[in-house]
């Protein structure tokens, strides 16, 4: 299996037992996950969040000696030297970008974000969009962030086809009205962790669009990430429908 | 044994959703099912109230060995919320149900918790705490744990942990008569441990809110967490059963 929705880090609000790479593994080893593409969860309130990309590196580099994490750098593409960012964080091993537009204050279809996304798929990276990281109604009462406006992303998606793009994190009536208004684009997917209903969820997706273009998502550590598991391992859908959302959809978008 | 404690029905007028229900919950091994239909547009009408529980009434005599029935009501209706209650013990209610119609601590409450403590069945009551705001008579964990003070004796069930998980196990913590339900979209890592650390296994009772939530998504937070097995057992369906007082 290949989770396409992972964090590492801590996170400002609320603290957790797991927030390196080697507990983060061991949770994926128990949940029976392969591979997972992984950011900072601190770089999501970092106002610079590059400084928390080099802190992930070395988690990484130093404990995970056999390829498990998938590393993707989370930029924010107004902030002045994003495009020094990015070329740093692709000597430093990062292979995909990570975008979180209302956390850093900027619209994923103006020019800048535009922009980032178009050299982050020039060098034929993957870019993950997430609507939002945790259930509006339990933010932080001084930090309350809304989720992105779809139409947003798709947009952007309109503009730059040859890109890669994951939408992350929409919810039970984001993610198939994003799959809809996306059909004729093959290079754009959703993660499904903020799928939680309703009943037979998958089975309704997949009858609706198939399954060549959704993936595995767990939302680790804020998750339990057996729950993003068994709504589509358990789910009354065809194997090879399972086997595509799991883990071979993502093989695709990594190139693996 | 296998019981969600809270689900709903819905618009169900011709049967098909229960019969999707049924046969989506048996193929996941699931007992039985407690159902209730809450109202949530509107305060002031008995006959909307009426309606949800005619609906939930009527699928539970489809399926009698399968569904549970809480009945429905809006404390602010006076006698005729009592008379509701009433009738639907008539017809195999096993508990009551409460939404947003009335803070559980609101005066009118007071015959309907009475009414639960006389007939030694539980009183579920919708909770959450938002940081975006309630609705204006949505009940808060806090009121939960006053109602509790107030009412040793009743078997008060406190919905979905109250949404924000942490602050409602804080409020009803030292108030060993509320339960409390992990119904619903939330599923953050370590809270079903947390939960039982803090309230004991005995508290803690397993429910999806299907139809708007997932079977599978929300059976796994309790199944596939660090629970010992006899904890799990509890929280899964046995806590429900006794306190539905079912075999």
């Amino acid at each position: 299996m290949i989770d396409f929705c992972c964090d590492i880090g801590n996170y400002a609000f609320r603290e957790w037992p797991v927030n390196d790479a080697p507990a983060t593994m061991e949770l994926m080893a128990d949940a029976g996950i392969d591979h997972a593409v992984v950011g900072s969860i601190d770089a999501i309130t970092y106002v610079s969040p590059h400084s928390a990309n080099e802190d992930l590196i070395g988690d990484v580099d130093i404990n995970d000696r056999h390829g498990r994490l998938i590393p993707y750098t989370v930029l924010s593409p107004v902030y002045p030297g994003v495009e020094d960012d990015m070329e740093d964080s692709k000597d430093l091993g990062f292979q995909g970008l990570k975008l979180y537009p209302n956390y850093h204050g900027y619209r994923v279809d103006d020019p800048p974000a535009l922009r980032l996304i178009e050299m982050a798929a020039s060098w034929g990276w993957p870019v993950i969009v997430t609507v939002r990281i945790e259930d509006e109604r339990h933010h932080h009462p001084l930090m309350k962030v809304g989720p992105v406006a779809l139409d947003s992303i798709i947009w952007a998606a309109r503009q730059l086809p040859e890109a890669t793009i994951i939408l992350s994190a929409g919810n039970s009536r984001e993610t198939p009205r994003f799959l809809e208004q996306t059909r004729d684009l093959p290079n754009v997917y959703a993660e499904l962790s903020y799928v939680k209903g309703p009943m037979r969820a998958l089975e309704t997706l997949v009858d609706r669009f198939g399954s060549e273009r959704m993936l595995l998502g767990t939302h680790m550590p804020f998750v339990y990430p057996g729950c993003g598991i068994a709504k589509i391992a358990e789910a009354n859908i065809p194997d090879e429908a399972k086997q595509n959302i799991l883990e071979s959809n993502a093989k695709r978008v990594l190139g693996l | 044994m296998l019981i969600d404690f809270h689900a709903h029905v819905h618009d169900d007028d011709d049967g098909r959703y229960s019969d999707m229900l049924v046969k989506e919950a048996r193929r996941i091994g699931i007992d039985y099912v407690c159902i209730s239909e809450p109202v949530t547009h509107s305060r002031d009408s008995l006959a909307v109230v009426r309606s949800q529980n005619d609906l939930v009434f009527r699928t539970y005599e489809r399926y009698p060995d399968f569904f549970v029935p809480l009945v429905y009501t809006h404390a602010n209706l006076g006698q005729a919320a009592l008379d509701e209650v009433q009738k639907g013990f008539d017809r195999g209610a096993r508990g009551i149900k409460m939404e947003v119609a009335t803070l559980i601590t609101d005066k009118c409450v007071e015959p309907i918790i009475e009414e639960a403590i006389a007939r030694d069945v539980p009183l579920m009551q919708h909770t959450w705490h938002k940081i975006t705001g309630n609705y204006p008579f949505e009940t808060d964990a806090v009121h939960c744990a006053e109602i509790g003070r107030r009412y040793p004796e009743l078997k008060l069930v406190m919905a979905h942990i109250s949404g924000d998980n942490r602050w409602g196990i804080r409020a009803i913590r030292d108030v060993p008569s509320v339960y409390t339900d992990c119904s619903g979209s939330i599923a953050d890592y370590g809270h079903i441990e947390y939960c039982v650390e803090q309230l004991g296994a005995d508290r803690l009772l397993w429910g999806t809110d299907v139809r708007g939530a997932d079977y599978l998504y929300t059976l796994a937070k309790v199944r596939d967490s660090h629970l010992i097995d006899e904890d799990k057992a509890k929280v899964l369906g046995l806590n429900a059963a006794k306190l539905l007082h079912l075999e």
